[in-house]
């Protein structure tokens, strides 16, 4: 059993009791964020920080911590916060640091490019480019212009040879690749569902 | 009832004699180490107040900070319910020392806590965040007043009707002028034989600190920094990054939603932000 002593709920941080120790665990939730506290820890943490004594009690760690995400999902509602939505992240990358801000054009260029997330990289991007400190570093600003281009050049790239592909891909070619296909199904369904799935955009049918 | 800071102000004599007479005790270069960790404190001592997300958005935003008894007037204002009762409820177990020690002093129920610290996290386990005040606050020095570690677990004993131990109190207690001296006589043993780049952590760390009382309300404009584990803010910013590329549920929204804000609001005031 998995006892809250101790909680600031707003900020999903609790002091848990599983019956051989007390346990500070907050987000996001790994193993290295939580740490082993005595109990003078949490009786200081009631009584100068803002903590509140809890008593909810939970059968696994995965209910306990979905509680206290949910708690402060509601925290922050009560707040009188709307709920964020994704973009919410613009207001922090318009003050990090240089330092960070060339980890992101790293992880652009490396995660958000290759995986083609085009939307992604150009919405970082444009608001890396609202950074002072880039606006500042002709090196980090340059490179930043520089990865929107190829996120720009990349999606048309890709657009183009979706072109080509569809053209390429005519009922003649599709039965000498696949003639066991064409001869179970018909060059006809098949065209019929290359249609649909290039109208749908997608390959599964909606039920 | 009792005047802590009076109490503070009368020990400073005690606090310098017991100094010198753990100074007569050692070689001359442990007595230099320690005069200049004494000096180091007294310059460079700073209260430092740790805080989540959640309240340091709260302090940014609305500019001070309260203590749990306004938290609980505001609450009963617009809940009807008596004001101790909320106290009460928020506290649970802790209720009867937290209430011992505050009402054993003149104006206990609005003093601040904080720690003496100059250099390092502070006690991160309570906040992630380090806000660390102006050298000049308190504006009023005779309103704060140092205690070698945490004063409730140092001077509150007993569980059904706590006693406070306001004699060990008044024989530890320091004014703002001798926190240096306080901090020297807690630390003697170990300072000595520490590099200086070690001493911020001696004075405050998770597991050690000087807890300082004071009465005046922390506001926005009395902060001078605030310090973050650079894992920390870099686990944030990642969020934040994650948040473009891919669906983040609800809480992470909402832990990048407050970060943000509380960027937003350190840049606009100059706040200086320190990723150690």
């Amino acid at each position: 059993m998995l006892t809250i002593v101790a909680a600031a709920l707003s900020d999903g941080w609790a002091f848990v009791s599983d019956g051989g120790g007390i346990r500070l665990v907050r987000p996001p939730y790994t193993l290295s964020s939580t740490a082993s506290a005595p109990e003078t820890a949490v009786q200081k943490a009631v009584a100068q920080y803002g903590f509140e004594a809890g008593g909810q009690s939970f059968g696994t760690w995965n209910e306990l911590i979905s509680f206290l995400r949910d708690r402060m999902v509601q925290a922050y509602r009560e707040l009188g916060l709307p709920v964020p939505r994704q973009g919410v992240g613009g207001e922090v990358v318009r003050h990090l640091p240089l330092r960070l801000l060339n980890k992101y054009l790293d992880r652009i260029q490396s995660d958000l490019l290759p995986r083609g997330e085009f939307d992604a990289a150009e919405a970082v991007l444009a608001d890396v480019l609202r950074n002072q400190a880039v606006r500042e570093s002709a090196a980090a600003l340059g490179r930043a212009l520089d990865l929107m281009l190829e996120a720009r050049e990349s999606r048309v790239r890709r657009l183009q040879r979706r072109e080509e592909l569809a053209q390429e891909l005519t009922t003649e070619r599709v039965a000498a690749a696949f003639p066991l296909t064409v001869e179970r199904y018909s060059a006809a369904s098949i065209e019929e569902l290359s249609e649909s799935i290039a109208k749908g955009g997608h390959i599964l049918a909606p039920a | 009832m009792y005047d802590l800071f009076a109490l503070s102000a009368a020990n400073s004599g005690p606090l310098e004699e017991r100094l010198e007479q753990v100074l007569s005790q050692l070689e001359p270069h442990e007595q230099a180490a320690l005069r200049s960790f004494a000096k180091a404190v007294q310059e460079r001592g700073r209260i430092s107040l740790n805080m989540r997300l959640v309240p340091l958005n709260g302090f940014l935003t609305s500019g001070s900070r309260w203590t749990v008894y306004e938290f609980a007037a505001q609450e009963a204002a617009v809940s009807g319910r008596p004001a101790d009762e909320i106290v009460r409820e928020k506290l649970g177990p802790y209720y009867g020392k937290r209430i011992a020690f505050d009402r054993c002093f003149e104006g206990g129920e609005t003093f601040h806590y904080g720690n003496l610290n100059m250099g390092g996290l502070g006690c991160s386990k309570y906040g992630r965040f380090c806000v660390v005040l102006r050298g000049d606050f308190p504006h009023d020095a005779a309103g704060a007043a140092y205690v070698p570690g945490d004063s409730l677990q140092r001077y509150v004993s007993g569980e059904g009707t706590p006693v406070v131990d306001h004699a060990r109190l008044a024989d530890e207690v320091a004014p703002h002028s001798h926190r240096g001296c306080l901090a020297c006589l807690k630390h003697s043993t170990d300072v000595c034989h520490l590099a200086e780049d070690a001493w911020a952590g001696c004075l405050c760390s998770e597991d050690t600190f000087v807890e300082a009382i004071f009465m005046e309300r922390p506001r926005r404009e009395d902060v001078e920094s605030v310090r973050v584990a650079s894992a920390h803010y870099e686990q944030l910013a990642d969020l934040a990054f994650d948040d473009y590329a891919r669906d983040l549920p609800e809480a992470e929204r909402a832990i990048v939603g407050h970060f943000g804000m509380i960027l937003g609001c350190l840049r606009e005031d100059n706040i200086r932000v320190e990723v150690l």
